[in-house]
């Protein structure tokens, strides 16, 4: 074969046409080629622009593959634990499974889909929100979320039974909340959802804190949608700690009391908060009807959610004298020894007809204060002044927030004094045209328990983190002295004339000795008051070195209704329960005529100096005499002031047993 | 000169995709983490040698072999037919340690081929249209069997290259379009006889229409793009190679290098891609011998166009098809035959440079 392939356009030979046929040729042939070279870059130039809407212009894009993508989800590390003040845990991350199914696949088979349906019923899923299930035209659906191991087995044992791949069914490991102490603790310590998020109480509020990271995990899918799980890289890192101030002891026991006294007094609800009030680190905190945190589904919606001690505003009624009449003394506009006309319970002021349980003629501030009358407490603060009261309530922190690290804090009414009539100034007197949290009135109150200071409440001690460092810290914070040390003693003698004397006798803490207020608010329903309320004691306990104030509320208790014979119980039995496991009694021992109880932590000293005669060494059953062990004490007669005393039990005094060189008193609620 | 520049390209891309190679599959196989850039380094070396020994054989060698290199792979390809294995696929011949691919070597003889029958038949007078479908229809025949392993991207290709050689070697413009028309109806029939190329062809309009299934790859891949952005992720940080993007070492390499690299990264390859085409296309202006102009036209047309089709393929404007991008994506006989393919071109240069 003969190969001629030299170009015969220059062959001499051809003819003149040919020749000029041939070039038109050759031009045709280099325009062709220079055509691929434009073709080429039209090309690139369509491409770059598309590459240009994509990295450039396209967010729609990232946006939707995200939206429409599955093949991602979010694994997070353990939710950090939260700790009452010493230590026990209050709420931590358990292990739990989380199924996943691949609708696609499964309703493909019929087996598979008996089984699915099989596993369902153990897990409880009902069959019509399985069949929604299956429905989906999806390759990841979750069956359910957080099961537990024993579920988990049955699950696999059952998927491994009916032959389902690891593209069918499969599970991860997430976290479930826990909360040991359930109801007890729900309000303070909150909740969370079953993506892990913090929707209330600290959970909410530190929710940043506590949270653990995030890591997501791919599904890898093959070209017809199988899925595989990957395992994640890494451990996502768990949160931080959360040391709370709550006693953890204290906090079940106010819990226990409350309920057990909503329940006879057949109230509404109940709240309480308790605080060290020279600190102001939340020691308790209960507002009832509670709820189960654990189980999110069976609250969701519900009004129990309410933490009442701080959300929950409302009139206070006469524990709000203490404030009317300390601001007075301070003042000076009264003092101790007035004598004061109370109308006979009954008085007409303008446009108001104030009335007093009950009625006093002439009285003196001690008996005022005690005996709790309003129409008295209207004429102090008239005497008062609007300007003068309502900086007080200003200085103790009334309407406005108390800044307590907990979400929604209510922060109540108090109208500027320019807007009050002269009737506003008169029903103030006795806790009415003003409205608080419970977390305020025991804020402000606490400054009779730690010398004239407005404290900060807080819940959250310290945030640690997973190795151990302390990543913030709260400490305790104090205004400016609002009240004298003068003031405060006569209020504090006040306060203690009304548990020894006055409305408050059950509110009596043997040995430590308390004072407070009570309060009897009625409720305004519609605009009007009606005979329904709220039945209140605010105290402090021990009298000399208050280690705890605590403000207790009941909500429209039917049974009885007065503050004193409602509320004051609770505060006497959990205080003493408080102190008497924190503050040990140590021993009581005497000094020529005076009994000096010496208490462990605080170096505690008390002093008895005004023997009764009314205990003989013959009376051996004091019980009907309702004795409380501080008049026992102060009845001991000199002669036997060496002599050793043990207490049993708390309450008042029912027994004495003496020997020798002992007195034994034995005390029964 | 002018072919130094081809050969530094060729060289570039290949870097590139060595490093992409490794970046990809190291994560993935972490029991032998190297072995996919071992056995493309492998290939690299193969291709390269082959390469510089292409450049010293004499062209006409090749014109006068050709119709027996044909033979080989269109053999060779019947036998994928029969003994070939793949994934669902018949593209390889297996031999112990190593497997080939015949059809990306007809992407090399072809050009050689064509171009010689055509300017046989020339001589003979006019491409008229019987002489015109004649070439084409051999064409055709030869690069039938890749239809049936099925490869249907290479067969397509294969066509494009047979029907751009007649557009060089000066076929009528209207032959070319009368063939290309029941070609078009041949390829869309052949799309509908097997379904999942039929559905392969529909997402590319719209791949939203199955984002899990058919329009999964596409889509990954635009959002690689959408996440490199201009500046990239950085080598290494790219997160679509692991799990999402399949083939990402392979067909959807270039995906990977623009999460990476953005479009910097893409700018960069495609100025090396049209240093090929300018050099390539400009070197066959110049050339007087018919010949060695067309063959030069082809197989700039054969690097660089399969190129493209893979870039236009990755951003969703061409159908999945299973080209490879030449010199940087995985695969031995994708490199060797794009070293081969370089290695003609540079010598058909290099020769008639010297005339």
């Amino acid at each position: 074969m003969k190969y001629d392939w030299s170009d015969n356009r220059y062959t001499k030979t051809k003819e003149r046409k040919n020749v000029k046929k041939v070039k038109q040729r050759k031009d045709f042939g280099k325009i062709r080629i220079f055509l691929s070279i434009v073709f080429f870059f039209l090309i690139v130039s369509l491409y770059l622009w598309r590459v240009l809407e994509l990295s450039v212009f396209s967010k729609e894009l990232r946006d939707k593959a995200r939206e429409q993508s599955q093949s991602v989800i979010t694994i997070k590390g353990r939710r950090g634990e939260i700790l009452s003040r010493d230590g026990q845990i209050i709420a931590k991350d358990i292990p739990s499974y989380s199924v996943w199914f691949n609708p696609k696949a499964v309703k493909k088979d019929k087996d598979k889909t008996y089984a699915l349906y099989k596993i369902a019923k153990r897990l409880n899923i009902n069959q019509k929100e399985l069949r929604s299930k299956l429905e989906k035209d999806l390759y990841f659906v979750w069956l359910k979320r957080k099961i537990s191991e024993e579920e988990l087995k049955f699950v696999l044992s059952t998927s491994r039974e009916y032959g389902f791949t690891r593209s069918d069914i499969g599970y991860i490991k997430e976290w479930k909340r826990f909360y040991p102490y359930g109801e007890a603790i729900a309000h303070i310590v909150g909740f969370t959802n079953i993506d892990s998020q913090g929707l209330a109480g600290i959970e909410l509020y530190f929710d940043e804190f506590l949270k653990g990271g995030e890591i997501k995990v791919s599904l890898l899918k093959d070209a017809l949608g199988n899925i595989i799980m990957s395992s994640p890289p890494q451990e996502p890192t768990p949160g931080n700690k959360i040391e709370t101030t709550i006693d953890l002891e204290l906090q079940l026991n106010l819990y226990k009391e409350l309920k057990s006294q909503v329940e006879k007094m057949r109230a509404k609800g109940a709240f309480a908060v308790a605080m060290d009030p020279k600190t102001g680190e939340i020691l308790a905190a209960v507002s009832l009807p509670s709820f189960d945190p654990s189980n999110y589904s069976s609250f969701s919606g519900s009004r129990n959610i309410n933490a009442q001690f701080y959300q929950s505003v409302f009139e206070p009624g006469s524990v709000f004298k203490i404030f009317t009449i300390a601001s007075a003394l301070e003042e000076k506009v009264v003092s101790e020894n007035d004598n004061f006309f109370c109308h006979n319970g009954k008085w007409t002021f303008k446009t108001v007809t104030i009335e007093d349980v009950k009625p006093l003629g002439y009285a003196t501030l001690n008996e005022v204060f005690a005996k709790s009358s309003n129409i008295c407490s209207a004429q102090i603060s008239l005497l008062l002044g609007k300007e003068k009261f309502y900086k007080y309530l200003v200085r103790l922190g009334f309407g406005k927030k108390t800044g307590v690290e907990l979400p929604g804090e209510e922060k109540g009414i108090l109208h500027e004094y320019k807007k009050w009539y002269d009737v506003d100034l008169a029903i103030i007197g006795f806790g009415y045209f003003i409205s608080v949290n419970a977390l305020q009135m025991l804020r402000a109150f606490s400054v009779f328990a730690n010398g004239g200071y407005l404290v900060k409440p807080y819940v959250m001690r310290r945030i640690i983190s997973p190795y151990g460092e302390v990543i913030r810290q709260n400490n305790p914070e104090f205004s400016d002295r609002i009240f004298s040390q003068e003031t405060i003693v006569k209020m504090k003698n006040l306060m203690r004339d009304v548990v020894a004397y006055g409305t408050g006798r059950l509110a009596e803490v043997p040995v430590f000795l308390s004072g407070g207020k009570t309060g009897t608010a009625r409720k305004m329903k519609g605009g009007k008051y009606v005979r329904e309320y709220y039945s209140n004691f605010i105290g402090f306990s021990p009298f000399e070195d208050p280690k705890i104030v605590l403000f207790v509320v009941f909500d429209e208790p039917e049974e009885k209704y007065y503050g004193g014979e409602v509320a004051a119980p609770v505060f006497s039995k959990v205080v003493e329960s408080y102190l008497s496991s924190n503050y040990s009694f140590v021993s009581i021992s005497s000094e020529g005529q005076n009994y000096s109880a010496q208490v462990s932590e605080s170096g505690f000293h008390r002093q008895y100096v005004k023997p009764v005669s009314s205990y003989s060494s013959d009376s051996t059953n004091s019980s009907e005499l309702r004795l409380t062990l501080s008049e026992f004490l102060e009845s001991i007669p000199e002669e036997k002031s060496n002599k050793s005393i043990t207490i049993k039990g708390h309450g008042f005094v029912k027994e004495v047993r003496e020997t020798e060189t002992e007195i034994v008193v034995i005390l029964s609620p | 000169m002018k072919s130094s520049l081809i050969i530094l390209s060729v060289l570039f891309l290949t870097f590139i995709g060595l490093i992409f190679i490794l970046n990809i599959t190291y994560i993935r196989n972490p029991a032998d983490p190297y072995i996919y850039v071992k056995k493309q380094a492998i290939g690299v070396l193969v291709g390269l040698s082959l390469m510089f020994l292409s450049t010293q054989i004499k062209i006409e060698l090749i014109r006068k072999i050709s119709p027996i290199l044909v033979l080989i792979v269109f053999v060779s390809l019947i036998l994928t037919l029969f003994i070939g294995k793949g994934p669902g696929v018949k593209r390889w011949i297996t031999f112990p340690g190593f497997s080939i691919q015949p059809s990306e070597f007809l992407k090399v003889v072809l050009p050689v081929f064509l171009a010689n029958i055509a300017l046989k038949i020339k001589q003979d007078g006019e491409l008229d249209f019987s002489k015109t479908i004649t070439v084409f229809l051999i064409g055709a025949i030869v690069s039938f069997p890749i239809a049936l392993q099925p490869d249907f991207g290479n067969f397509a290709f294969c066509i494009l290259i047979t029907l751009f050689t007649l557009f060089i070697v000066g076929a009528k413009i209207r032959y070319l379009l009368l063939i290309s028309s029941p070609t078009i109806a041949g390829l869309i029939f052949l799309a509908i006889i097997s379904p999942y190329r039929l559905k392969r062809l529909l997402v590319f309009l719209d791949p939203w229409k199955d984002p899990q299934g058919s329009g999964y790859q596409i889509i990954q891949s635009m959002i690689s793009y959408s996440s490199g952005g201009i500046t990239g992720k950085g080598i290494g940080d790219g997160i679509q190679k692991l799990f999402f993007l399949p083939s990402s070492h392979t067909d959807f390499i270039i995906s990977v290098i623009a999460e990476e690299l953005g479009v910097i990264g893409i700018i960069t390859i495609i100025t090396a891609l049209s240093v090929i085409t300018i050099v390539g296309f400009t070197s066959a202006l110049k050339m007087k011998d018919e010949f060695a102009r067309s063959l030069a036209a082809s197989l700039t047309f054969c690097i660089t166009f399969q190129a493209l089709f893979n870039l236009l393929v990755t951003v969703g404007l061409v159908p999945t098809k299973g080209l490879t991008f030449p010199f940087v994506s995985y695969g031995g006989s994708s490199v060797i035959a794009s070293f081969l393919c370089a290695g003609l071109l540079v010598s058909v240069i290099s020769k008639n440079q010297n005339n």
